[in-house]
């Protein structure tokens, strides 16, 4: 039911536009944190539809892995543990387009451990992102509603019968569901007014974060909400928004900047039909993500390397890439890294989230540690305990032909995508074909401004 | 009739929360309800909405629950008291708070009093801190710093941040405007942690609402009913004296009740409990540090460890005990004759737990010397076929200046679990048996933070307890080199799995540490039970590595051999001294020719590093904090540490001259603008070396901070006597303060007077004597003429030694000491003095006071006869005859004639020139744990086991006044003591 001029419709390869290695590359840096040299050459062999349905059956984890994963998560006793929990997850896991996902809805719903200095607050939000990445819109915005963090963040812990705390309801609209201009100040009352009665829970034996409806602090009067009246609770909040063309518009066009583009607003011509078939599909974002990364518009080249890569894109993703196997990265290392280059997971900016785009770059002090990273990654740092990266033996796990090494290096960071100048540059500092030559050049490519870019 | 009542209250608390409907009333309306109408469910709502804070402060400050439970109903029954009073207007959780802090502080000191014996009577089990203390301690502070916060905001803080309310809830109960809670209780964050931060603790994670309401344990819900209904009672009318509740918890209703009524009496007491805060902390810590230092296991009796050399690295006072100090320094001077232990023989069989013996099983005895709490094993054994074993040691004689020792022989077998049985540390014969559960090997992995296996890494298990019906849980504590009977470590194989092997499913818990220089330091509790089929999993993080150098402040040059540790930032005493929680475990480095260390650290956030030059190059110790960076492994800090001014002495024999070797000595310099002692120089961030010990010829190097202070010895036995020093020979201070257990004399072997120096180019020179006393030895007999069996000494012969570092406040209580075969020993005494000597045989009713005369007592030998004790009773009423509403007594011994410190604080007799504190014992104290203390009906109160002839003292409370009242009672005599009338207004404060 596709039209022919249909910007969803799925990219079909041809001669003069092939499945080629840039798209590859695009695909894993848009829906994940970059792809090994293999895994690169696996899905330029077997095309894009087994690349892209791949990402969405991902393989599970072995039960080593998942051990190794539970022991950390059992003894998180400060927030850097919490973050290297998460980054072995992206760096580790098999999953990447959840992690991704799981990265986009974090942003989605800014939820910061400054206020809500909880780590199992932090930890259960993190997991219910997680839970419902792919899944139905509605469930997610329902959990958030009732998140024992959320609760401290907006005060909806608050927020109670005849005393309306308008902070979440006003999020709610605003940044979660519609955007501003499709509401007024009376749903913004109403919604505050459904909302109550949730209250965060503090105990419990184990730590763990809960939040439980009070009946009693829940104000069941009626109140008029986007034109409809009734005895409205948190339900028929989720359910009168997602009933409004504007909120999958909304989603739309965020997932459409995380995704494929910032460098231009979406117009509506892009995002209608595929809004369209968000809602029609129940709000799935499996369907939704399905659509966009298959369609022609994905891998137009208008939207290649559109995207400033955010520090746990870039940091991690280097980590990811590279293929480097456990304990050959300091996960506190990464966590710092990225702290350091302003994107502290667990602590976004503020209600927005991280603005991303040019923004990362505002700060000469969080470009100067991308660089950093890049260095105690490439050339090791004995203070982060980070061993030098050995291009030999990697080039001998990732089945790098002989010879082939800087090549296989260029692939694997810029897709081979560079000026020959920059091309022939980095490839002299290899030639000697010593680790030391080939750390050098991987550095150069890591210092290529494109790479800078998802 | 009462589980009715309990009951009742019960139901209507849950009828209450069921409703919600009281949560909209405000503490004013529910406190008006609970006066006008004495209505339950109001006061009920209060102790639901307040509860857990008040429980949080009692159980920061007291260890046992039930203290923390007496506290927690006195709490509340001075609100139920106290409920008309309240000023409208003002918070009821930060007047709870107060209240409950106060108490909690005043507990404790009564606690401290009464714990003090029963750990020192030797056949108590050791009850060790739980291991959450740390935590707790910090917790403590915080409320210590709440209370000291303007009521505007305490009020917010704690209502949001101890209780765990919102905003809204807070501006709602205090009827303030949300926008000024917030604005209040930011301040009141940023004003704790300033003032935290001062003291060298970060919390600022904690300082968040919900943070510490969350850290909350539930209050028990006995407890709470239990509080009600007493409440009920109190408004009512009740007297306290009624027995309805426990006399610990009349008294303090009594004694905080007291002292939020009178001004000059509130000032008194803030002090007094400043000084038992600083007590307990300083107590605590001094405690720790001296137990959790591995490392003073010896290879055996035999050979005693060699001297330190010249060159070696100070020694540091948690290295090694007293004893063992004391026995380097007789191996030196070879001279002295060595007085400090004798032998004794542990001899006993091994049985599995139907009964069968344990061919093989290995045997070892450990000692405990001064609660350390890490053992020594002293000797080892194998049991026979019919699992017999006889193992010969040595315990401290009566010269020794350990002051508590304690014995367990251990036992392991393969297949079996370890098992143990304490030993009486006063017999020289043991006959034991030591009985082995089965084993069951408890499974674990070992995961990096990385999430790789651990491979290849060391498994110990460092510490075991064991719940013993009737007692608390005993830990055995082992490290360094562990006997064959230990559970060995175990390895980690290719997938980070272990099994570990001798630990009997009977065990309570088991500590386990891993010790592997690529990984953090981790140790990790848990009941081997719960992981009969869980598997153990622990996270390892990559090793922290210190690493820096160290160098002279003077010349820049490097020092070698400079001992370089760290440890967390934990605690400060009242007076703004910090003082340092104890070192990391194995946190320990020595620099090399370049003045380099590297030293490993736990995965902590903050700490302090100290580095302390070498006996050879005597500096003061610098100490420095340190942040460590997210993220990294390694990290550079370097020391420089301040010459100070050198100073060389010696310690010799009065009259002969001769050289004294393992003397300790100590400086302590005093603070420049309050002339008062203190450990640490904050202005420059140095310490003096912590002690030293003489020298073979008796000599000492060491280096002070310039400036005023003294030095303290104390010699290598109790050999040497104990004078009394006026205090104004050491300080400049007014003998207020921090000198509340001692401000007119000290008991010291010897020291060097307040001395004002300044560096110069050659070192001071110091001189020191110790005089040697002489001892006297004695039978005690019984009616029958007979040796006595069993019985508790005590006299000021017995103080114990000067902590480390010795001038923090502390109590100069005698120490009783058990004989049990009749003969005893006292040491170091003056030749021209007469000593009052005092015994006990709690369970034969029989007493003995004795003057004993040295002189005379070289002569002639020395018998003491026991004679039948007598008692004293005393009646209290009130002005019209009823029982007495909260009457604070209490009875000791005096050991020496003095002041009263419990009664005369109070009265302003401190100040009084040129007279001392008395030596009291507590009753309860002396008799060893056998109850002689009752209340016979609700006006009568029996003393009981009273010593012929010895002087007790009565301190008690009359209205407002402070009284102490001296006494002896004759042989078989029921003394009755004349009737103490409450006058009207005390009464009913």
């Amino acid at each position: 039911m596709t039209l022919p001029n249909d910007p969803w419709a799925p990219f079909e390869p041809t001669t003069k536009d092939p499945w080629d290695l840039r798209k590859v590359g695009h695909l894993h840096r848009r829906a994940g944190f970059g792809a090994t040299w293999t895994e690169l050459r696996r899905d330029l062999n077997d095309g894009p539809e087994a690349s892209v349905a791949r990402l969405f059956a991902p393989t599970e984890p072995t039960a080593d892995e998942r051990e190794a994963l539970d022991t950390l998560r059992g003894a998180l006793n400060d927030v850097q543990r919490l973050k290297a929990w998460w980054l072995s997850r992206i760096v580790y896991g098999t999953d990447p387009l959840r992690e991704k996902l799981t990265l986009f809805w974090h942003g989605h719903f800014a939820t910061s451990i400054r206020k809500v200095q909880s780590m199992p607050r932090m930890l259960r939000q993190n997991e219910t992102f997680r839970r419902h990445a792919l899944g139905e819109f509605a469930g997610l915005l329902t959990d958030m509603i009732s998140d024992p963090a959320m609760l401290v963040w907006l005060d909806g812990n608050a927020n109670y019968k005849g005393n309306i705390n308008e902070n979440f309801g006003r999020e709610f609209l605003e940044l979660f569901t519609l955007g501003i201009g499709n509401y007024g100040e009376a749903d913004v009352r109403a919604a505050a007014r459904s909302f109550t009665g949730w209250v965060e829970v503090t105990g419990g034996t184990d730590g763990a974060a809960e939040s439980r409806h009070n009946p009693a602090e829940f104000d069941d009067g009626e109140k008029t909400f986007l034109k409809q009246r009734g005895n409205w609770n948190s339900a028929d909040m989720v359910r009168i928004t997602l009933e409004q063309p504007a909120c999958a518009e909304f989603l739309c066009r965020k997932l459409y900047k995380f995704f494929v583009s910032e460098s231009a607003a979406p117009g509506d011509d892009l995002i209608r039909p595929l809004a369209e078939r968000f809602r029609s599909h129940g709000y799935s974002v499996r369907h939704v993500m399905g659509i966009l990364l298959r369609s022609r518009h994905f891998y137009d080249q208008a939207v290649y390397r559109q995207r400033a890569k955010g520090p746990v894109e870039f940091s991690a993703g280097l980590v990811r890439s590279l293929g480097l196997a456990h304990g050959d990265v300091r996960l506190l290392a990464l966590a710092a890294a990225c702290d350091r280059q302003r994107q502290a997971l667990f602590a976004p900016h503020n209600v927005k989230g991280w603005d991303g785009g040019r923004s990362w770059f505002h700060d000469s002090v969080a470009v100067l540690e991308r660089g950093n990273w890049v260095a105690d990654l490439v050339w090791g740092n004995p203070d982060l305990g980070q061993q030098p990266f050995d291009p030999l033996a990697w080039a001998e796990r990732q089945g790098v032909p002989g010879g082939k090494v800087a090549e296989a290096l260029l692939d694997v960071t810029l897709e081979a995508d560079l000026s020959e100048t920059a091309r022939s540059m980095i490839l002299d500092a290899a030639a000697t074909g010593t680790a030391n030559g080939l750390r050098q050049a991987l550095q150069l490519a890591l210092h290529y401004p494109a790479y800078q870019l998802a | 009739m009462v589980k009715a009542q309990v009951d009742c209250a019960v139901r209507q608390l849950c009828r209450l929360i069921a409703e919600g409907g009281r949560q909209d009333l405000t503490d004013a309306q529910l406190l008006q309800r609970f006066v006008a109408h004495h209505e339950e469910a109001a006061f009920a709502a209060l102790v639901e909405r307040h509860g857990r804070m008040v429980w949080g402060v009692c159980r920061h400050l007291l260890r046992h629950e039930q203290d923390a439970e007496d506290v927690f109903q006195a709490t509340f029954l001075l609100l139920a008291r106290k409920a008309a009073s309240i000023r409208k207007g003002q918070s009821l959780g930060s007047w709870l708070h107060g209240v409950a802090y106060r108490a909690a502080l005043r507990a404790r000191r009564d606690v401290a009093r009464r714990r003090e014996h029963e750990r020192k009577a030797a056949t108590m089990p050791r009850v060790k801190a739980q291991p959450e203390l740390d935590w707790r301690e910090v917790q403590a502070l915080l409320d210590e710093e709440v209370q000291r916060l303007p009521e505007k905001y305490r009020a917010p803080f704690v209502l949001c941040c101890l209780e765990g309310e919102t905003l809204a809830t807070a501006a709602r109960r205090l009827g303030w405007k949300e926008g000024t809670v917030s604005g209040r209780l930011a301040q009141a964050r940023k004003q704790l942690q300033r003032r935290l931060t001062r003291r060298g603790i970060a919390l600022s994670a904690a300082l968040c609402a919900g943070a510490l309401a969350r850290a909350a344990a539930a209050v028990p819900p006995a407890l709470v009913g239990t509080t009600i209904k007493g409440a009920l009672r109190v408004a009512a009318g009740q007297s306290l004296a009624g027995g309805w509740v426990s006399a610990n918890v009349a008294t303090l209703v009594e004694g905080v009740s007291k002292t939020m009524l009178r001004t000059r009496l509130e000032i008194a007491t803030a002090l007094l409990m400043a000084v038992s805060l600083a007590v307990g902390g300083v107590g605590m810590l001094t405690h720790r540090a001296l137990a959790e230092k591995p490392g003073t296991v010896t290879e055996g009796l035999a050979a005693p460890p060699a001297p330190p050399a010249a060159e070696e690295p100070p020694r540091q006072p948690q290295r090694a005990g007293p004893a063992k100090e004391a026995r380097q320094g007789k191996t030196a001077a070879g001279a002295v004759p060595r007085t400090d232990e004798e032998p004794m023989t542990v001899a006993g069989r091994v049985l599995a737990a139907d009964g069968k013996p344990l061919a093989g099983a290995s045997v070892a005895v450990l000692r405990w010397a001064n609660e350390a709490i890490t053992p020594e094993p002293l000797g080892t054994a194998k049991a026979d076929d019919k699992g017999r074993f006889a193992i010969k040691v040595t315990r401290p004689s009566p010269a020794s200046l350990v002051g508590s020792m304690e014995f367990v022989a251990l036992a392991g077998l393969a297949n079996f679990g370890v098992g143990w049985c304490a030993l009486d540390a006063a017999a020289k014969q043991h006959d034991v048996e030591v009985r082995l559960a089965a084993e069951q090997p408890i499974r674990g992995r070992l995961v990096d933070l990385e999430g790789k296996n651990a491979a290849g890494v060391q498994v110990h298990v460092v510490r075991v307890g064991k719940n013993l019906p009737g007692k608390p849980l005993i830990y055995l504590p082992v490290g360094g080199k562990d006997p064959a009977a230990w559970p060995g470590p175990v390895t980690t194989d290719d997938e980070g799995h272990f099994t570990l092997r001798g630990l009997g499913a009977d065990l309570a818990t088991v500590r386990v540490k891993v010790k592997d220089d690529r990984y953090c330091r981790l140790t990790s509790d848990f009941r081997p039970r719960e992981k009969a089929q869980a598997e153990l999993r622990l996270l390892l993080e990559p090793a922290r590595v210190l690493e820096g150098v160290v160098t002279r402040a003077d010349t820049g040059k490097p020092i070698a051999r400079a001992r370089v540790f760290a440890g967390p930032p934990v605690n400060a005493s009242r007076t703004g001294d910090y003082f340092f929680g104890e070192p990391f475990e194995d946190s320990e480095g020595i620099t090399d020719e370049e003045g380099r260390y590297r030293i490993l650290l736990p995965a902590q956030r903050t700490f302090w590093v100290t580095a302390a030059g070498p006996a050879s190059d005597p500096c003061l110790t610098a100490i420095t904090g340190v942040i460590w960076p997210s993220g990294k492994t390694k990290h550079q800090t370097d020391l420089s540490l301040d010459p100070g001014v050198l100073v060389r002495g010696t310690v010799t024999e009065e009259t002969s001259g001769r050289p004294v070797a393992g003397a300790r000595i100590l400086y302590k310099p005093l603070k420049q603008d309050s002339g008062q002692s203190v450990d640490v120089d904050h202005a420059r961030n140095v310490r003096p070396p912590e002690f030293v010990v003489s020298g073979a010829d008796g000599s000492f190097v060491t280096a002070v901070p310039e400036g005023s202070g003294h030095f303290i010895l104390t010699g290598p036995t109790r050999d040497y006597i104990y004078a009394a020093v006026p205090r104004s020979r050491f300080t400049a201070d007014d003998g207020f303060g921090g000198a509340f257990y001692s401000p007119e004399r000290h008991y010291v072997q010897g020291y060097v007077p307040l001395l004002n120096l300044a560096a110069k180019d050659r070192p001071q020179e110091v001189k020191a004597t110790l005089r040697r006393g002489v001892a006297v030895t004695g039978t005690v007999i019984d009616t029958d003429g007979k040796p006595a069996g069993d019985v508790w000494m005590t006299s000021r012969l017995l103080l114990p030694p000067p902590p480390i570092p010795y001038l923090q406040p502390m109590p100069y209580i005698p120490q009783p000491v058990r004989i049990v075969d009749g003969r005893f020993e006292l040491h170091g005494c003056d030749p021209k003095e007469t000593y009052q000597v005092f015994f006990l045989d709690p369970r034969n009713k029989l007493g003995a006071y004795s003057e004993i005369s040295v002189k005379k007592a070289a002569e002639m030998p020395v018998s003491v006869r026991l004679a039948p004790c007598g008692q004293a009773v005393l009646r209290v009423v009130d002005y019209l005859d009823r029982p007495p509403d909260g009457f604070r007594g209490r009875v000791c011994l005096v050991v020496t004639p003095g002041l009263s410190p419990s009664v005369d604080f109070f009265e302003g007799q401190a100040a009084k020139q040129g007279r001392g504190w008395a030596h009291e014992v507590d009753l309860f104290r002396l008799a060893a744990g056998v109850p002689n203390f009752g209340r016979d009906d609700q006006k009568r109160f029996t003393y009981r086991y009273l010593i012929p002839g010895a002087t007790y003292r009565l301190d008690y409370q009359l209205g407002q006044k402070f009284l102490h009242k001296d006494f002896t009672v004759k042989s078989g005599e029921l003394l009755r003591l004349p009737d103490i009338i409450l006058p009207e207004e005390g009464g009913r404060p």
